[in-house]
């Protein structure tokens, strides 16, 4: 017959009572996660950039892995998403951990950071309104946010951006588009940017690329709404243009039109900027890029894609001398979208680089 | 030192079988208290209407797509009226855009979603996945008078042809790391990557299983080798509180899959 040694059972019911407290009380501690040394980015094209997606990463580990991989497939700029609701939960109550998280690690990797700003917190807007709606009222608590943003972040940040395509009704609280109302919410934030930081940039919001008829309740055209932002005075009120140039199924290459989307789009929004006397200004796409998701009408094949990412790189270079940078949309999802949005990334959710990630390395280590 | 012997022994083991039936009482308990299970609404209406809703994105051949006709046939069409005359019902189909199948699912525009759907561990709180149907990951494909070349260890010193850029591509630049001399030959599409394999400008060819077999069906000539190389799964999927449906789906794909019908259809469209 087996026997059990007394202290044997003695240890098992221990151990047992460990597991169950270390199961109780949550596990292990959250891990320290250092900044590490400074680092810097090595590329044959400054213009490079990527869109990243960290507001909804919680983990600071995959945040600084994010970015040191951006920084090693030789990208030197980054776009990310700030949300105003997110920080200011209550009117003057700022909360800055995880922006500064994510804007701390970027600057150690080398990187500039391009600050998008937008999205309503629940006490800046009626009820039954999404984040999008913003109305006149409320105008100066945006302005106020920003004030905050920008003086918190002066000396890391010094790129704004100002809401995200108001050219769509979507984006605009699902009221019509309002160039000259944006133009209003451009002028509030640029004076209180400009007062937390003279040397703040404050970049006029990206517009969404689109073929809207006239009169759509969809949206407007990206290139008469930023006609109707001239009109309404906008060009006081902003040092460079954002631009977004997806480039569908349309290599980088293929010319411009108006009745076009395509990447080149991005010289129409230029050549609005230059009608207006705004030449000397700079541009910087911060949405851009192709996909390949096999079931996508938009999609093209994987291949490629990375040629055109990589030959959109190579166009702003050698070609838009008033254009400072070009970021890809998306460098790394926090979570999968279940849907073609996954084929716009270069890494997976779990870090694994996919071909374009190694490819544009190599472009940007000059081994293409 | 003392040890447990005998009676001692004898208690402790009783001890430890009256705890795991306190345990075992008491998951019993709250499993009643929770009360029956929810009824199957889909599997009620389905036999209260003879009809099953099928969603599917009719642009993916061979597995749906519209031919000539204005019909929609393929691979799923066919697997779906299958399992539709073995739970009795007629088969009505929901053309919906792929992004869309989850959300038609899910507010109930069909019963179903047979649309060469791959499995995906992230939505599994959210649909419930019948077994699979088809493995659609990538493949080691090599040209039937091959004889050096039985599975991925045979590949060193190989020259690889695949899609660039893709999953294949993927993993054949995970696999080229740990075996010497394999070296990758980039092309625009698996079909020109499965052109050079049988024109003798590669010794294999990693692709996924769709593109594969319908190349073989049309050239011939090759062969796949080894097992799967990444696995891609086809599944059915219904809403999470359909299991009494899942149960005759699952039960249905196995007479069809035992039956030879599986291999059948993939005769036909692959």
């Amino acid at each position: 017959m087996s026997s059990i040694k007394l202290s044997d059972a003695k240890k098992i019911v221990k151990l047992a009572l460990a597991i169950a407290l270390l199961l109780i009380m949550g596990g292990p501690s959250e891990r320290f996660v250092p900044l590490g040394p400074q680092q810097h980015v090595e590329t044959m094209n400054p213009k490079m950039g990527v869109h990243t997606r960290l507001t909804d990463e919680v983990e600071e580990w995959k945040i600084k892995r994010t970015l040191e991989m951006v920084r090693e497939m030789g990208t030197p700029w980054i776009v990310e998403y700030f949300p105003w609701g997110y920080y200011e939960p209550r009117k003057g109550r700022f909360d800055w951990t995880h922006p500064d998280m994510v804007v701390n690690h970027a600057l150690r990797q080398g990187l500039t950071v391009i600050a998008r700003l937008d999205f309503v917190p629940q006490w800046a807007r009626p009820e039954g309104t999404t984040p999008r709606y913003l109305d006149e009222d409320h105008y100066d608590d945006f302005g106020d946010f920003v004030y905050a943003f920008v003086e918190h972040f002066k000396g890391r940040v010094k790129h704004f951006v100002i809401w995200n395509e108001p050219n769509i009704s979507f984006e605009w609280g699902y009221r019509p588009v309002d160039p000259e109302g944006y133009t209003r919410l451009l002028k509030v934030a640029y004076l209180r940017a400009k007062e937390a930081n003279p040397e703040a940039l404050i970049l006029a919001a990206g517009l969404a690329p689109n073929l809207a008829p006239e009169g759509s309740e969809w949206g407007m055209s990206d290139l008469e709404y930023l006609q109707r932002m001239y009109d309404a005075g906008a060009s006081d009120y902003f040092d460079l243009m954002t631009i977004h140039a997806y480039g569908w199924t349309f290599p980088p290459d293929d010319l411009p039109a108006a009745d076009k989307i395509n990447f080149a789009r991005t010289e129409l929004i230029r050549q609005v900027m230059v009608r207006n006397g705004d030449g000397h200004k700079k541009c910087i796409v911060t949405e851009a890029g192709w996909n390949d998701h096999p079931r996508w009408t938009k999609a093209v094949r994987p291949g490629e894609r990375i040629e055109y990412t990589i030959r959109a790189y190579e166009k702003a270079l050698a070609e838009w001398d008033w254009c400072e940078a070009v970021a890809i949309w998306a460098f790394r999802y926090p979570r999968p979208a279940h849907t073609y949005q996954d084929y716009f990334t270069f890494v997976g959710v779990d870090f694994f680089p996919r071909p374009i990630y190694l490819e544009v390395q190599s472009y940007a280590r000059g081994e293409k | 030192m003392k040890e447990l012997e005998g009676k001692e022994a004898g208690r402790l083991a009783a001890y430890i079988i009256g705890l795991v039936l306190v345990v075992l009482i008491a998951v019993a308990s709250l499993r009643l208290l929770a009360g029956p299970r929810a009824p199957d609404e889909a599997w009620e209406r389905i036999q209260q209407e003879g009809i099953i809703w099928v969603g599917l994105d009719a642009s993916w051949p061979p597995f749906e797509y519209v031919d000539d006709d204005g019909q929609i046939v393929g691979f799923d069409v066919d697997l779906a009226r299958e399992l539709g005359q073995r739970l009795g019902v007629e088969v009505e189909f929901v053309n919906i855009g792929f992004d869309g199948l989850y959300d038609a699912l899910k507010s109930g525009k069909c019963d179903v979603i047979i649309s060469a759907l791959p499995y995906d561990p992230m939505m599994t709180k959210d649909v419930a996945y019948s077994h699979y149907y088809f493995n659609a990951g990538q493949v080691l494909i090599v040209r039937s008078d091959e004889r050096g070349i039985e599975g991925e260890g045979d590949l060193r010193g190989k020259r690889v042809g695949v899609e660039w850029g893709s999953a294949g591509d993927m993993e054949a630049r995970r696999l080229a790391k740990r075996i010497e001399g394999m070296e990758l030959v980039l092309y625009r599409t698996p079909e020109e990557a499965l052109r050079a394999l049988k024109d003798g400008e590669v010794e294999a060819a990693i692709a996924d299983a769709v593109s594969t077999y319908s190349f073989i069906k049309a050239e011939g000539e090759m062969k796949i080798v080894g097992e799967p190389l990444t696995d891609e799964p086809y599944v059915i999927a219904v809403r999470p509180e359909s299991q009494v449906l899942l149960q005759a789906i699952n039960e249905a794909l196995v007479e069809i899959k035992e039956g030879g019908t599986l291999a059948r259809l993939r005769e036909r469209w692959l």
